[in-house]
């Protein structure tokens, strides 16, 4: 009875592996917009693929998505009993080292995750990892990254230290080594309202609630509103903060 | 700019033409000279001066010149000081005169004159955290006011000064789709300035109150349906608690800024059933705000306020209308 047992656990096994239904594929894409295109790792035998839409991803990792000029992409990763949520906005690349580990070449891209995940993030000047379950978004920089934690309860870390972050904290993620810089923090609604990587795509994300709820609680928790905006990490290691004028004030 | 200040102006000739029109349908009859102590005079101001922030915010992407930051996928970043916890305090200073129709509230008789009113307003807000509870956040909040009542123009209206202090303690749970949950309990004591602030009035009011709050930038919108029981005491009246009702309201408003101005009604109408008589009121109040901020401190109002009450008991219907302008200050903390 126990030789019978255990074969016919082999052999579930085996059909599994060898052909999994395309509903347990580990990720599948749930929205293009645009050209957008899947890259295996050999690039001379593999030339990029179109993506489509539901398309679900079964090649061997590493591979890379990538969303072209005013394209975005959305994709579901399979975690166990949840999803997390990658979303990709235009010009951006990213690779798949592994599940867990993605190298963001250029652009921005969001991830959203119910449950407990570490993430191992590289990009050609940086690296870092952030772990916890929560809503985020990163953008390459020239030296790094730029992080903003939109809901959750979410740490990054460089080399062996551990910093807790709030949503509404935004992080520069700079050099080989990872350096973590003092967190700034960014008027949520505004992010809310105006960030393509929520906006842009069909669906709300199933964290939508409690993307509001950390603004509501931002909201009560605001002492100043600074009369000036965020922009890019220049190349000589200065951020750009644009003075808004009087009149265009939000 | 001019438009909508001769719209304003067309509305409130419009609203005290209404108001003519609803003090003619009063019968005249003969009044005693007491005050009302059912006839909360600041029942709107309650709802303007609540300490619920805004949420929504101005997300406009459309800007004639776009710099890189507004081409980020990751949105517009405006950097903000934010407290680490959500404690808070708000102190507001408001004063307001005005001229009121009707202030002792009555249907005909000889206390139905127009008198002056000043009114003066101290008010502590204690925001006691702000909690994200995943999907709906949840504040505390405490509030202590105290507010004047100062009567002028007409001798008849002399013992009709009094000072009200509000002790109100609120729960508001704020959901993602705009909803608000908020239960409340508040205690409010009117007080004789020339009688050693001997207590003429009191009552214990808990309630609980469902709004939803809708944006359409850059107007923005409530409605808010609310219950509630007020347990009185009126140590002067042959019956303590002669005033005992349940009042159930509901309140819509808008606001609408336009340069530095910000215009908001507010509309609301109470059905309130006393407990021990057999009588049903319905209350309905109409205020129009038209306020300038001059700084984040300081602001500067003109408004009009209409409030009318039908009753099923003879002599107890009147209306009563009130214009007037004001300044507050406030400051957070």
């Amino acid at each position: 009875m126990g030789f019978l047992f255990l074969s016919v656990l082999l052999i579930t096994d085996t059909l599994l592996s060898a052909s999994p239904p395309e509903h347990l594929a580990p990720q599948r894409v749930t929205y293009t917009f645009g050209k957008t295109f899947l890259q295996a790792q050999k690039l001379e035998d593999n030339p990029p693929v179109e993506i489509e839409q539901n398309q679900p991803i079964k090649i061997p990792y590493p591979y890379a998505v990538i969303a072209s000029k005013n394209s975005y992409l959305e994709i579901y990763q399979r975690e166990n009993d949840h999803m997390s949520i990658i979303r990709l906005g235009k010009s951006t690349g990213l690779e798949f080292s592994e599940k867990h580990e993605i190298y963001l070449f250029q652009g921005a891209a969001l991830l959203s995750h119910r449950v407990y995940i570490k993430w191992n993030v590289h990009s050609p000047n940086s690296q870092f990892i952030i772990q916890g379950k929560g809503t985020w978004m990163m953008e390459a920089t020239p030296l790094g990254f730029k992080v903003i934690i939109l809901e959750g309860s979410l740490g990054l870390a460089s080399n062996d230290n551990i910093e807790s972050f709030q949503p509404g904290d935004l992080i520069l993620v700079t050099d080989q080594e990872g350096k973590i810089s003092q967190d700034l923090e960014v008027e949520l609604p505004l992010v809310l309202g105006t960030s393509k990587l929520l906006n842009h795509f069909p669906g709300l994300l199933p964290s939508h609630s409690r993307l509001i709820s950390a603004a509501q609680v931002q909201a009560m928790r605001m002492k100043k509103k600074y009369e000036a905006m965020i922009g890019g990490v220049r190349p000589n290691r200065k951020l750009e903060i644009w003075q808004i004028p009087k009149a265009e004030q939000p | 700019m001019k438009k909508v200040s001769l719209a304003f102006i067309v509305f409130l000739g419009f609203m005290t033409g209404f108001s003519t029109f609803l003090g003619a349908q009063s019968p005249t009859a003969t009044q005693n000279g007491s005050r009302k102590f059912d006839v909360r005079p600041d029942a709107l101001d309650q709802y303007r001066n609540r300490s619920i922030p805004k949420t929504s915010s101005s997300t406009s992407s459309s800007r004639s010149n776009n710099p890189d930051f507004m081409d980020s996928d990751m949105g517009i970043q405006r950097p903000v000081e934010a407290k680490k916890t959500g404690f808070g305090y708000h102190l507001g200073f408001e004063t307001k005169i005005y001229h009121s129709s009707n202030p002792a509230s009555v249907d005909g008789g000889d206390f139905e004159v127009s008198a002056g009113i000043w009114e003066n307003a101290l008010r502590n807000n204690f925001l006691l955290g702000a909690y994200d509870l995943g999907g709906a956040s949840f504040s505390p909040v405490l509030s202590l006011t105290y507010v004047k009542f100062n009567h002028f123009g007409d001798d008849l209206f002399d013992t009709f000064d009094f000072d009200s202090l509000g002790l109100n303690f609120a729960g508001i749970f704020q959901f993602s789709n705009g909803l608000t949950l908020r239960s409340s309990i508040a205690y409010n004591a009117d007080l004789n300035p020339n009688d050693g602030l001997e207590r003429q009035y009191s009552q214990i009011a808990p309630s609980l109150a469902l709004g939803k709050s809708f944006s359409l930038d850059p107007i923005s919108a409530f409605v808010e349906w609310s219950v509630g029981y007020n347990f009185t005491d009126n140590p002067s009246g042959l019956d303590d608690d002669g005033l005992n009702r349940f009042e159930t309201a509901l309140t819509g408003g808008l606001t609408v800024p336009f340069g530095g101005f910000e215009f908001s009604p507010l509309l609301r109408f109470a059905l309130v059933d006393y407990s021990k008589e057999n009588r049903t009121d319905v209350m309905s109040s109409l205020n129009l705000q038209l306020q300038y901020a001059f700084t984040q401190w300081l602001k500067l109002k003109v408004y009009a306020n209409m409030s009318a009450r039908n009753s099923d008991v003879p002599d107890s219907d009147f209306s009563r209308f009130d214009t007037g302008a004001g300044a507050s200050f406030d400051a957070r903390f």
